[in-house]
């Protein structure tokens, strides 16, 4: 074996690794700074290399995957290495990991100490590694905690990440029971997550349940439905659309579909549009989604359109 | 010598490239339009928290709510706009922003690429 050979290749592949997928030097994109900067490091910019590696020396013990492992074996271990972390992001998904792993033994316990962490931020980042793992395993335990939050940020985010967990497990039943909540901020937008998704995860149960509730809220959770669909089926989105008896709503998830096929499929688009009638509502659908990738082609279009009032009405859709 | 001492740095690199790993991947400016004819601008960290930019000429209105909004590993995205708006969508690992926007009783599209990364 060639052992120097290998000895390069490996260190190779994982400088590689590296930066592919490094750690963010700051939590704003774009500002990494330019290939030229990086390769010409400066005496501070090489103490502080130093500073980092070191930290990195440290901190590269506790992975946050290996948190989370650790946490559901021994949460005070888990704790301990926590107190040790400096770096904010790593400690933002410290507090994910430890929660997550933790409250697969004993959320009540996390639920307590989240109580009692002095910063609103690492309560925040606590209670988004509790609730999904919390939720699916008893989601009307973790609603109880939840709704007893004080309202404000952290109630709010909980609420939504609960919906989000309990429509995968059990989206007739997560749908029903946010509809009876007291109306807040998290219950909207809990019902908001939860038709979105049920709709992209099974949609024929879903548009069949949606569409034979009889609360007056039905044809807006339909509609959110739907419109959802569009991003993964837009010809499915306007085949349900017929079950509004409101022309305007109709019309409106018509625009949605063919907009979302638009992106990818402009001509598929057109065929379907002309099946509905080429409404300007659906054309201008059409020339939002085309225009999306390729706004040149999207203006070709418009202007062979033989209608010219409509066409500098399209041409303003997509300039604005 | 030299090169155990490489070893040793690229291990260390190595282990710390997994910090990266998650929702980072989604991070960058995604520009893109809603229904409803605005044009948006989302920044998205590293940290997997979202900030909303119009271009009416209001600053922040309808920016989103960095607490408020979050990605997790998967991409999905829940958001929420300073006047109360819902969003949720999806971010792709290839820079595709879909989402929808439920204001009210209506619900349109946000449809959105990343421009820079």
């Amino acid at each position: 074996m060639n052992k120097p050979l290998v000895g390069v290749t490996a260190l190779g592949a994982a400088v590689l690794v590296f930066f592919l997928a490094r750690p963010p030097a700051t939590d704003v994109p774009g500002t990494a700074g330019t290939p030229d900067q990086r390769e010409m490091p400066s005496p501070g910019r090489a103490t502080r290399s130093v500073r980092t590696l070191d930290r990195m020396r440290v901190e590269s013990r506790v992975r946050p995957d290996d948190l989370e492992d650790l946490a559901f074996r021994d949460s005070q271990r888990a704790l301990a290495e926590l107190a040790t972390l400096t770096d904010p992001d790593l400690r933002s998904q410290s507090l994910v990991a430890i929660s997550a792993g933790w409250g697969k033994r004993d959320p009540q316990a996390v639920a307590e100490w989240i109580a009692s962490l002095e910063s609103e931020e690492d309560r925040l980042d606590a209670a988004l590694g509790l609730v999904p793992g919390w939720a699916d395993s008893a989601p009307e335990s973790c609603l109880d905690w939840v709704q007893s939050r004080p309202p404000g940020t952290l109630r709010e985010v909980a609420m939504v990440e609960l919906a989000d967990a309990w429509v995968t497990r059990a989206p007739e039943v997560a749908f029903r029971r946010f509809l009876t909540l007291e109306n807040e901020g998290g219950r909207e937008r809990g019902l908001h997550v939860i038709v979105s998704q049920w709709a992209l995860d099974a949609p024929e149960i879903a548009v069949a349940s949606l569409s034979q509730d009889e609360s007056p809220r039905r044809d807006e959770m339909l509609e959110a439905a739907l419109v959802s669909l569009t991003n993964q089926d837009p010809e499915l989105a306007w085949k349900y659309s017929d079950r509004f008896a409101d022309a305007e709503t109709v019309e409106h998830v018509r625009s949605m579909a063919l907009e979302a096929m638009a992106e990818e499929r402009p001509q598929d688009a057109l065929r379907w549009a002309a099946t509905g009638g080429n409404g300007e509502v659906l054309l201008a659908g059409i020339a939002r989604g085309w225009a999306l990738n390729d706004e040149a082609a999207a203006t070709r279009w418009i202007k062979s359109l033989p209608d010219r009032e409509l066409a500098a009405r399209l041409t303003k859709e997509i300039s604005e | 010598m030299k090169l155990k001492k490489s070893y040793i740095l690229a291990a260390v690199l190595a282990l710390s490239a997994s910090f990266a790993i998650g929702q980072a991947k989604y991070s960058g400016i995604y520009s893109g339009r809603i229904s409803n004819g605005d044009k948006i601008l989302i920044a998205i960290t590293k940290g997997g928290h979202a900030l909303g930019l119009d271009d009416g000429g209001e600053g922040f209105r309808d920016a989103l709510k960095p607490a408020k909004s979050t990605i997790n590993k998967k991409g999905k995205f829940k958001g929420k706009l300073h006047d109360g708006t819902s969003v949720v969508g999806k971010v792709s690992s290839s820079g595709k922003f879909t989402a929808t926007v439920k204001e009210g009783k209506r619900t349109a599209r946000i449809s959105a690429k990343r421009i820079l990364k």
